[in-house]
């Protein structure tokens, strides 16, 4: 019998218990103090994180099931913990990460009306994401993941009165939906086939699987990571999401639920290891994605909208890394991400507060290096991490899938150094266009002032966690080497090369002096670009015209509604089930012509029958 | 020899039968259900049912079939014949041929009279039975068939208001 | 021979059910009627004349009888029809009053 240490119960019971008393009692009394039992849920929930960490780190795994949850005949469904390298390490990124933004948020919504139901919402996303890294199969994963969605919805969705944010939470929603299904459908099938979902159990029966089965399956989970990962085909919901909250978009959009596509991805990763050619082709469309989306972030205007393209391209870094083989790297970089990614969104958070209103563009500020100081350094310090300055934790997680791309050769190498050069270009910018200089078209904020301690102190730490989680490297592969079956070769962090790393720097490097060239030795030529070619500027913003699909499959979709339901439902079966009528009184009158009362008639009709009784008694 | 009296008296009574079954003409139908009857009592003679065949004959040819040529008569007759008398339309046959259908039997009994019939000479046996068995155990059904015939012959009793 | 008579005996019966089933004229379907009866008798004439059995004949009579019977009250009812105005066609009577 395993043993599941108290820690395990007292992550989902810590939540659980703030959301009910949040609920039930501070909602209705007194929503001001609705934060006070969720902070002390984010406290306990971090305290188990680490002790499960060092569970893990000491050389110990859990798989286990908590109860029985769906029972019927041979299914067999569970509710149970998978405690492993994986989990753990990602759950202490999302634990400590959003118990800290919970912390800043406490300020931001400060005076909001919808404080309570805010926290509640978001609290609720917290527990949701920790029982999505702990699940121990498909079916509880699943369920996680589409509360995760859901919590999505309401939270992006959370000014109801604004029509953009509402817009942008339904398109969420739906195109999450269209990649969920794939996960339904893959779900499905495993229950179908092997009637058990469990991680443990499936990983086992790897080899025996049919390559149809594992084709499709494989398939249909990238298609899930890619929407809620906002990989190439359907991320564009992400940098519409932003309509929400910046601690929404810093803890849901950066750190947390867009690594949840990524997360699922590794935990099939035995199965789809075993599909020939599908790694490579999540690699290619991680490399298309990252430099994509690197482009379009060099192109925004809107802060919150950079930043979000940011997350796409290092989504698709982090995609790239894993389609060449390092799932160690993947996992890395998806740590170091979640707390650099969170301290610029949070900063952009600062600067829109400070700006009263919800986000920023880069027309709106200027300068503000030495009107907010702490702001500055915070900023300074995640851009050089997500850039890959040297000893940040960017450069370690960035060389390691680097020295993935040199080990794998061929297109791999440039696409690497691009999307180098790229994130550096574009973070370098947003960093001179913010915080240096003074431009023409730059109307300064009226009262730059510094955030209130509550918001000031999360980012602090955040930031400090920016620069030193990379030096955890080492420790971080070590825990992962306990997340798969022995068949699996383990995953191996290659310490930075000098080549890599200096490949990587002068890329690096490359993209900074472009930025700096651009914005510093040109002030205007951000401007100047969109005024003699506003038709070049419409069409980053549209995304290079991808914005269209989308738009043109939801036209299509509609059409084909209007199809099914007026034409199949009214026109077709409607007038069949009206017309039945219609059918029973003809049928009748053709029954009626046959009494004719013709005595000549009745005899045929005598005739038939007799002939009809002997035929039968003949035929016995 | 009398191995062609039966075939040839069958194969009689079924043409005459179709011909009643197309003929237009009421009387027509009637004469040629008449020459049927006689036929039918040639092959009951030649199956050894004697007293039967001459029965058949009293009976059919005697009472019914005059009961329906005055019905026929006695209804209007046959109004729709009034020209074609040796037309051959859809379904009339000239007269001549009729009458040879009457004249069939004659030839009928010159088979029977050219010996060999080769009959069983048990029908006599069990004509000579029909009559104890009629008053035997049959004596019932006799009665009650006579009784059935009795209240037959009231229904040709016309009630005052009837015209005709 | 049996088989001859046996033949004969089924046609007439099939061409007395023709005449009554097609023909128009009560009188004509009356005539298939009587067809038929004659059909029924001469196979069981038949049967009874080589068996030798009273039985047979005797039913074969009685049979005979109740069909003149029927003849006499199936003409009268004819005549009864003929009386009344309508016409003697199985077409024409569909109500049977009167």
């Amino acid at each position: 019998m395993i043993d599941i240490p108290l820690a395990v119960y007292l992550l989902f019971a810590a939540p659980l218990a703030a959301l009910a008393v949040g609920f039930f009692v501070t909602r209705r009394y007194q929503p001001e103090a609705t934060y006070i039992p969720i902070l002390l849920s984010c406290a306990v929930v971090c305290a188990c994180s680490a002790y499960l960490a060092a569970f893990v780190y000491s050389g110990r795994g859990l798989d286990g099931t908590l109860f029985r949850w769906m029972v019927a005949g041979d299914w067999d469904v569970p509710f149970g913990v998978r405690i492993d390298g994986i989990g753990v390490s990602v759950l202490v990124m999302v634990s400590l990460v959003g118990a800290l933004i919970h912390l800043y948020a406490v300020g931001y919504m400060k005076g909001d009306p919808g404080f309570a139901r805010f926290f509640l919402v978001f609290h609720l996303f917290y527990l949701s994401m920790i029982g999505l890294l702990v699940s121990n199969n498909y079916v509880q994963f699943y369920l996680f993941w589409e509360l995760v969605g859901v919590c999505s919805y309401f939270l992006i969705g959370f000014w109801m009165h604004k029509p953009a944010a509402r817009r942008a939470a339904l398109q969420a929603f739906l195109t999450l939906r269209v990649a969920d299904f794939g996960l339904m459908l893959a779900v499905l099938m495993l229950m179908g086939l092997y009637r058990n979902t469990r991680f443990a159990a499936l990983y086992a029966i790897v080899p025996g699987i049919p390559a149809g089965i594992l084709a499709w399956l494989g398939v249909l989970f990238v298609w899930a990571a890619a929407g809620k990962s906002a990989l190439f085909p359907l991320y564009f919901w992400l940098p519409d999401a932003m309509e929400g909250p910046t601690p929404v978009s810093a803890l849901m959009h950066a750190a947390t639920m867009v690594t949840a596509g990524i997360f699922l991805l590794v935990r099939s990763w035995p199965l789809i290891r075993a599909v020939p050619g599908l790694p490579e082709s999540i690699a290619v469309l991680g490399a298309c994605t990252a430099l994509f989306a690197a482009l379009l972030a060099a192109t925004q205007t809107d802060l919150k909208r950079i930043l979000a393209y940011s997350t796409v391209s290092h989504l698709g870094l982090m995609a790239f890394g894993l389609g060449l083989g390092q799932v160690t790297a993947g996992i890395f970089h998806l740590v170091t991400h979640g707390f650099f990614k969170a301290v610029l969104f949070l900063c952009a958070g600062i600067l829109a507060h400070a700006a009263g209103k919800s986000t920023v563009t880069v027309s709106e500020v200027g300068g503000l290096r030495r009107k907010m100081p702490m702001t500055f350094l915070c900023f300074l310090a995640a851009a050089l991490s997500l850039a890959g300055f040297p000893l940040t934790a960017g450069f370690y997680s960035k060389d390691a899938i680097l020295a993935a791309a040199f080990a794998h050769g061929g297109w791999a190498v440039p696409a690497g150094l691009a999307i180098a050069a790229g994130s550096a270009f574009y973070i370098s910018r947003m960093l001179f266009l913010i915080f240096f200089g003074s431009r023409p078209e730059q109307k300064p904020l009226e009262h730059p002032h510094e955030a209130p301690p509550v918001m000031a102190v999360p980012v602090m730490f955040l930031s400090t966690g920016a620069v030193c989680v990379g030096w955890l490297g080492r420790d971080l592969a070590r825990m992962l080497g306990s997340g798969w079956p022995k068949s699996v070769p383990g995953p191996v962090l290659e310490g930075p090369t000098l080549a890599v790393s200096s490949a990587g720097l002068a890329a690096a490097a490359l993209g900074a002096a472009a930025a700096y060239w651009l914005t510093m030795r040109r002030p205007s030529w951000d401007w100047q670009w969109r005024r003699q070619r506003p038709g070049l500027e419409a069409l980053f913003f549209e995304d290079l015209g991808w914005r269209r699909v989308p738009a043109a499959c939801v036209t299509a979709a509609v059409w084909f509604a209007d199809k099914v339901g007026r034409v199949l439902d009214r026109d077709c079966w409607d007038a069949a089930i009206e017309g039945s009528a219609g059918v029973c009184r003809r049928l009748s009158e053709a029954g009626g012509r046959l009494a004719t009362g013709r005595l000549s008639d009745s005899l045929w009709w005598v005739l038939t029958g007799a002939a009809a009784l002997l035929a039968w008694a003949g035929w016995r | 020899m009398i191995h062609w009296l039966v075939p040839f008296a069958g194969a009689a009574a079924v043409a005459f039968a179709a011909l009643m079954l197309a003929q237009r003409s009421l009387y027509a139908a009637a004469i040629c259900f008449l020459a049927v009857v006689l036929q039918v009592a040639v092959l009951l003679y030649a199956s050894g049912a004697r007293l039967l065949a001459l029965l058949l004959l009293l009976i059919y040819a005697g009472a019914v079939a005059v009961l329906i040529v005055v019905s026929i008569q006695a209804s209007g007759g046959d109004q729709r014949t009034a020209a074609p008398r040796s037309r051959w339309n859809r379904l009339g046959l000239p007269w001549p041929l009729l009458w040879v259908g009457l004249l069939l039997p004659v030839f009928d009994a010159a088979l029977l009279a050219a010996r060999a019939v080769g009959t069983p000479t048990s029908g006599t046996a069990s004509d000579l039975a029909l009559g104890p068995a009629l008053f035997g155990p049959y004596a019932a059904g006799a009665e009650a068939v006579a009784l059935l015939m009795l209240f037959a012959a009231l229904a040709v009793i016309k009630s005052p208001e009837e015209k005709g | 021979m049996s088989a001859v008579v046996w033949a004969v005996s089924g046609m007439l019966f099939l061409l007395g059910l023709a005449a009554v089933v097609l023909r128009r004229q009560l009188l004509a379907m009356f005539l298939g009627l009587e067809l038929m009866v004659v059909a029924g008798a001469l196979a069981l004439g038949h049967e009874a004349g080589r068996a030798g059995l009273a039985e047979g004949l005797v039913a074969v009579l009685l049979v005979l009888a109740v069909a003149a019977a029927e003849a006499v009250v199936g003409l009268t009812l004819v005549l009864r029809v003929h009386w009344s105005g309508r016409p003697t066609e199985a077409d024409a009577l569909r109500e049977l009053r009167g």
